[in-house]
């Protein structure tokens, strides 16, 4: 209970603090609207802050089927052929320091011109991809030893061994590389709106702009506040997923 | 049934783990492998379960080359039921056979846990799952490395004598490296006392099996094979 109601309390005692300081001093609002007219902002806007919500909730989520797809591939490929890891894990790294920011204008003229959410989706991969790499080629090399030979002794196929040892042996690595990897994807997402600007861009950072550009402080805010919305959604979604799957498998402890 | 002759072994070009070991083991013997750390005992477990190939030497099996394997390491499947771990080589093997995993549970006494998870289990209850397992590939040799050290006193001397039961019952052969002198006086047939990758000298103890395990243990045999080990040992320290 502590753990829901402390944040919780915290989070209240700050927008109290917040409404009346700006009150009682007069903050004019373009600078710092207060809780009551964001919290305003957000309900007379509902139908535009659902549309542009799930707009970036679809490209999070689209990023991110594509990060585990090739994140998995790729880790399965790597512990199958260490020279072809050699080989390729230097450029996942290239692409994991890279600024997403400064690749992100490129990808836009490339792909994203007539259809921003495309753009959106490949920046977002970008960034959501190399924790799941990372991680599952982490969880297929911690094997255990003697499991590994056992499988040996008795004779595994390969299919045996990736399905019975590397695969359960990996997915608690997995799992936890999708709660990093679900705000990457969101945050690659918001990212790739900003770079594009105008255009066809429908999502949240598109409307962040948009109230920023009319001074619309309070509309920024509330802007802001469905993303943290959103970012939260992902990630306990992902935690809760983690729990029960791990439970599920008797090795929450570990 | 196992007889390995002159096998030879270094890891990486390195000064050779073994050097013209030799070992027989029949049917329902136990032969133990005791030595200083770094004598090879574990390399003949590997090069006999074909895990490592000898470099010189060979292994030749006079019955069939079966044999299941036992560490200090429980190294059971942590998301997978004691049920589903003991199952594993029949369903290795493509031969799942429900009622052998049952009969290797009902012998280590776990029947009653075999819908648990490893890590719901104590550390001994661990240790039996890991024997129900090897018990459960039938095998006509189990090889096993140093399998109780991590188990406190009244839990080794258990597993002990569940040990000595499954080999009088069943009849299978067993290669057993310890640390121990006295679990290697306990247990065995004959020790192997290594040195630097060969047989310095082999300890007979026959214990008197219809004593007690504690009147086996205080025995003036049991006592003597524990002196004749501590001899070999110093021999090789000088």
């Amino acid at each position: 209970m502590k753990r829901f109601l402390l944040p919780i309390a915290a989070f209240t005692a700050l927008l109290l603090f917040w409404q009346y300081y700006v009150t009682t001093n007069d903050v004019p609002k373009f600078v710092l609207p207060s809780p009551s007219l964001i919290w305003l902002a957000i309900i007379d806007n509902m139908p535009l802050w659902l549309d542009a919500s799930l707009s970036t909730l679809s490209v999070t989520i689209k990023a991110l089927s594509a990060a585990i797809i090739s994140g998995v591939l790729l880790a399965l490929a790597f512990s199958l052929s260490r020279t072809f890891e050699a080989t390729i894990y230097p450029f996942a790294i290239i692409l994991q320091v890279t600024p997403v920011v400064a690749i992100a204008p490129l990808v836009i003229i490339w792909v994203g011109i007539d259809n921003v959410e495309r753009a959106q989706v490949i920046i977002a991969w970008i960034v959501a991809f190399f924790p799941i790499l990372a991680n599952m080629s982490a969880g297929l090399k911690s094997v255990d030893a003697n499991l590994s030979d056992l499988f040996t002794l008795y004779g595994a196929t390969r299919l045996q061994r990736f399905r019975l040892l590397l695969w359960p042996t990996a997915l608690p690595y997995l799992l936890a590389s999708l709660k990093v990897s679900g705000g990457l994807a969101l945050i690659g997402g918001v990212v790739a709106e900003f770079v594009a600007g105008s255009g066809t861009a429908t999502g949240l950072a598109w409307r962040i702009i948009e109230a920023g550009n009319r001074l619309q402080i309070e509309k920024m805010f509330a802007g802001l506040f469905m993303l943290a919305i959103i970012g939260m959604l992902v990630f306990y979604s992902f935690a809760l997923l983690e729990y029960y799957v791990l439970k599920r498998f008797g090795q929450e402890n570990t | 049934m196992l007889t390995a002759k002159n096998l030879a072994f270094s890891y990486d070009n390195a000064k050779p783990v073994l050097d013209g070991f030799s070992l027989s083991l029949k049917a329902g013997e136990v032969v133990s492998l005791l030595g200083p750390s770094g004598c090879g005992k574990s390399t003949v477990l590997r090069i006999v379960s074909g895990l490592l190939d000898a470099e010189q030497g060979r292994v030749e099996w006079h019955s069939d080359p079966d044999v299941a394997f036992v560490f200090q390491d429980p190294a059971l499947m942590p998301w997978a039921s004691i049920e589903q771990n003991v199952a594993l080589p029949s369903r290795l093997s493509g031969k799942v056979d429900d009622s052998r995993v049952a009969e290797a549970l009902a012998a280590v006494n776990l029947t009653s846990l075999e819908k648990r998870f490893p890590a719901m289990l104590s550390g001994g209850q661990r240790m039996r799952a890991s024997v129900a397992r090897a018990l459960s590939a039938n095998p006509s040799t189990l090889l096993m490395d140093e399998p109780f050290a991590a188990l406190d006193e009244i839990l080794r001397f258990q597993m002990n004598d569940l040990l000595l039961d499954l080999v009088a019952e069943r009849g299978f052969g067993v290669l057993f490296v310890t640390h121990s002198l006295f679990e290697a006086a306990y247990l065995s047939d004959r020790v192997l006392v290594m040195q630097e990758g060969k047989v310095a000298g082999e300890v007979i103890p026959s214990l008197d099996r219809s004593l007690t395990p504690n009147a086996q243990r205080g025995s003036s045999a049991f006592v003597s094979a524990v002196d004749a080990m501590t001899t070999l040992l110093k021999v090789i320290e000088q």
